[in-house]
């Protein structure tokens, strides 16, 4: 298996995604094959298709059979619409000098990515032996792995890089006659005029970087291209090859994270000369219709302005509170972390992305922000109404109705995540919590805050617990069942007392 | 009527001992005690009918109500209660479910105690009315001084069933009834 790497996951067995990368739709019971062979153990999984790359988790072993195929190598797409018995595929030609680029700049990625105390140095050092790039504009050295000079914030395309690689590693052309190192772009010997040949294409031995030059090859070689299909098993072809061509022609890897944006109507406006009479009018009334749908576009596009915001809004949200984490005692810190609560979904699943799997992938999205969202997992439980608040309000856009959150979460004992529904036995009312959830360590939490106060009220507790009202007084009266509490009712509540009528059972 | 003023138990001051718990278990404690309480209550201030709804109205009874805490027990709890003492033999109902005679001592303890009396104040072979049992002038330092006529009947019926004692209808007044005792 040549073109696939494999990928990281998240505790809900879907995949991690790099910063600014968006996922646009998923499709299940696909089958990747490579040139014309299909690959063993990566035949029945989902297919995810970001702004950066496809993924595959696969259905059976997602955690040891997930890869992805970053799209930049990518460059051409066909669909083959399936006979008799073979399925619709869809085939990627992949551009292998691209891929291998790629693949060096996604492990430095990578690299990067991990715990910067015990990787620092490692990147450090692997930025040395790649080699430096140097800026057209400033001519600052850069390393590879910046895609902008650090200087003058130029952005370099790949072939600049690849040839300042080949540049770099292999010392620009030396003369096979009298060793004088020329330019790369001299085709005569700069002493001698004898012709030089053009440097071959840098070997990807291993991941320290390219090595010298070693065997010539002739000039303007093809880029060598390889084939790799993914079958659609179910249907789901047609919108996944859409969504793919528009990723391509986006190409969102090479985008600046800030586009401004230039107000049209602005410039619109010097351009337009003075026109009289009914001409005048008519002009007129056609430049204000010209307006409108331009005001239209734009509006469209501000939505699109607003989401690359909001991702950039949680960025600082995690920034701000990494900084505040210093100040343990700050009240400030519990606030901003509920506000990353509330902002913490970036790419909501929606039914348009994820087709006939929305629910099971939805579970895993409402697995993600419980994980987020309980702190105390042996400890907490919320009532699904609250959860659907909460998980809506993350959401920000695209939000989920009851229903569909009902069903994600009785989903959760299919895919095996570590969430339980519970039904509470007084008032039906529904539940979730985490399956590390201990009942008799509440139960004796509870136990010690009457013994502290002499009596406990459902009020007392919620706010002692951190649950909502209804779900301390259904604990109250599960505790009560069991024999170790004792109610008083009087016109002014209802009130909870160790049970002294029982002391043997307390 | 005692002079000294009764003792209420320490579960008298608990709050959730006015309420009808849930929990089965804890229900039944819980009305062990009450059931306790009552009789011994009853026993020192000679109460021998208990009439429901007045007992559990407010303001009427320190028993079934602790004014300090503001809890009251309910009509339908005592209820309960009294059923319970029933079917333990320390109460009967009197008039349908609203009056209760209580049973400090087991009728069959009421007849041994009558007996004794009698004996003691030889009142053997007479016909004894039932006005002087309760009310005579001889009978004022017994405990069944004040003794209703439908709960002295009751006792009285355990030792007719006996056969040491026979029950007579006064000549004139239906409720002027006299018993004699043999030996």
């Amino acid at each position: 298996m040549h073109f696939f790497r494999p990928t990281v996951l998240n505790t809900s067995k879907r995949p991690e995604l790099l910063p600014n990368e968006t996922l646009l739709i998923q499709q299940s019971n696909c089958g990747l094959y490579e040139k014309k062979n299909k690959l063993d153990g990566y035949q029945d999984g989902v297919l995810y298709l970001t702004s950066h790359r496809i993924i595959y988790v696969d259905r059976k072993n997602p955690q040891t059979h997930s890869v992805d195929l970053h799209l930049n190598s990518v460059t051409t797409m066909e669909q083959y619409n399936g006979f008799l018995r073979s399925s619709p595929k869809l085939i990627l030609t992949v551009d292998e000098d691209i891929w291998k680029i790629a693949m060096r700049t996604t492990d430095l990625v990578a690299l990067e990515s991990d715990s910067l105390s015990t990787q620092a140095t490692k990147t450090f050092q692997v930025a040395a032996t790649v080699g430096t790039w140097a800026c057209p504009i400033c001519s600052h050295d850069n390393t590879l792995l910046s895609d902008k000079c650090t200087l003058c914030g130029v952005r370099t395309s790949v072939n600049q890089k690849q040839e300042n690689e080949d540049t770099s590693g292999s010392n620009n052309n030396s003369c096979p006659s009298c060793t004088f190192t020329n330019h790369q772009s001299m085709s005569h010997c700069e002493m001698c005029d004898t012709p030089l040949t053009d440097q071959p294409v840098p070997s990807p031995s291993s991941s320290s970087g390219p090595t010298l030059a070693t065997t010539p090859s002739p000039i303007n070689k093809p880029p060598s291209m390889a084939i790799v299909q993914v079958a659609f098993r179910k249907s789901g072809l047609q919108l996944f090859a859409q969504h793919l061509a528009g990723v391509l022609d986006r190409k969102a890897w090479n985008l600046a994270t800030d586009t401004s944006m230039v107000p049209l109507s602005v410039k619109q406006k010097l351009q337009q000369p003075r026109a009289v009479g009914i001409f005048g009018i008519q002009q007129k009334i056609s430049q204000m219709q010209e307006e409108h749908n331009d005001a239209m576009t734009e509006g469209f596009k501000d939505l699109d302005q607003l989401m690359t915001k909001a991702t950039e809004m949680v960025h600082l949200a995690e920034r701000i509170s990494n900084k505040l984490n210093k100040d343990p005692n700050d009240k400030d810190l519990s606030m901003l972390r509920g506000y990353m609560v509330n902002l913490g979904i970036t790419n909501p699943v929606t039914r348009d992305m994820a087709g006939s799997i929305y629910h099971q992938e939805l579970a895993r999205e409402l697995c993600e922000f419980l994980t987020k969202l309980m702190t105390n997992k042996q400890h907490d439980i919320w009532t699904l109404t609250d959860i659907y608040c909460l998980f809506n309000r993350a959401r920000g856009v695209a939000l989920i109705s009851p229903q569909d959150i009902s069903k994600a979460s009785l989903q959760f004992d299919r895919l095996k995540l570590p969430f339980r529904v519970r039904q509470l036995e007084s008032n039906g009312i529904l539940t979730i919590q985490s399956v590390d959830m201990d009942e008799r360590r509440s139960a004796a939490r509870i136990l010690r805050h009457t013994k502290q106060s002499g009596y406990i009220t459902a009020l007392q507790l919620a706010s002692l617990e951190n649950w909502s009202l209804v779900i301390a007084l259904e604990q109250l009266k599960m505790i009560e069942q069991l024999g170790a509490l004792c109610r008083d009712e009087s016109p002014s509540g209802l009130v909870f007392y160790e049970n002294r009528f029982c002391p043997e059972v307390a | 009527m005692s002079s000294r003023e009764f003792e209420f138990p320490a579960i008298h001051d608990f709050p959730p001992f006015y309420t009808r718990q849930p929990t089965e278990t804890t229900w039944q404690s819980q009305a062990q005690q009450w059931m306790d309480l009552i009789l011994q209550y009853a026993r020192h201030h000679r109460m021998f009918t208990l009439s429901l709804h007045q007992a559990t109205s407010p303001g009427e009874s320190p028993l079934f109500e602790n004014a300090r805490l503001q809890r009251r027990l309910s009509e339908e709890t005592l209820q309960e209660i009294v059923e319970l003492m029933v079917q333990q033999g320390t109460a009967k109902w009197d008039n349908g479910k609203s009056q209760a005679l209580l049973f400090w001592h087991k009728a069959e303890d009421w007849a041994e105690i009558l007996l004794q009396w009698v004996n003691k104040c030889g009142l053997n072979n007479t016909i004894v009315t039932f006005y002087e049992i309760t009310q005579g002038d001889l009978a004022v330092d017994q405990e069944f001084y004040g003794m209703p006529a439908s709960v002295l009947q009751v006792c009285l019926q355990v030792l007719v069933k006996r056969g040491v004692a026979q029950i007579f209808k006064g000549s004139g007044d239906s409720d002027d009834m006299g018993i004699k005792f043999f030996q």
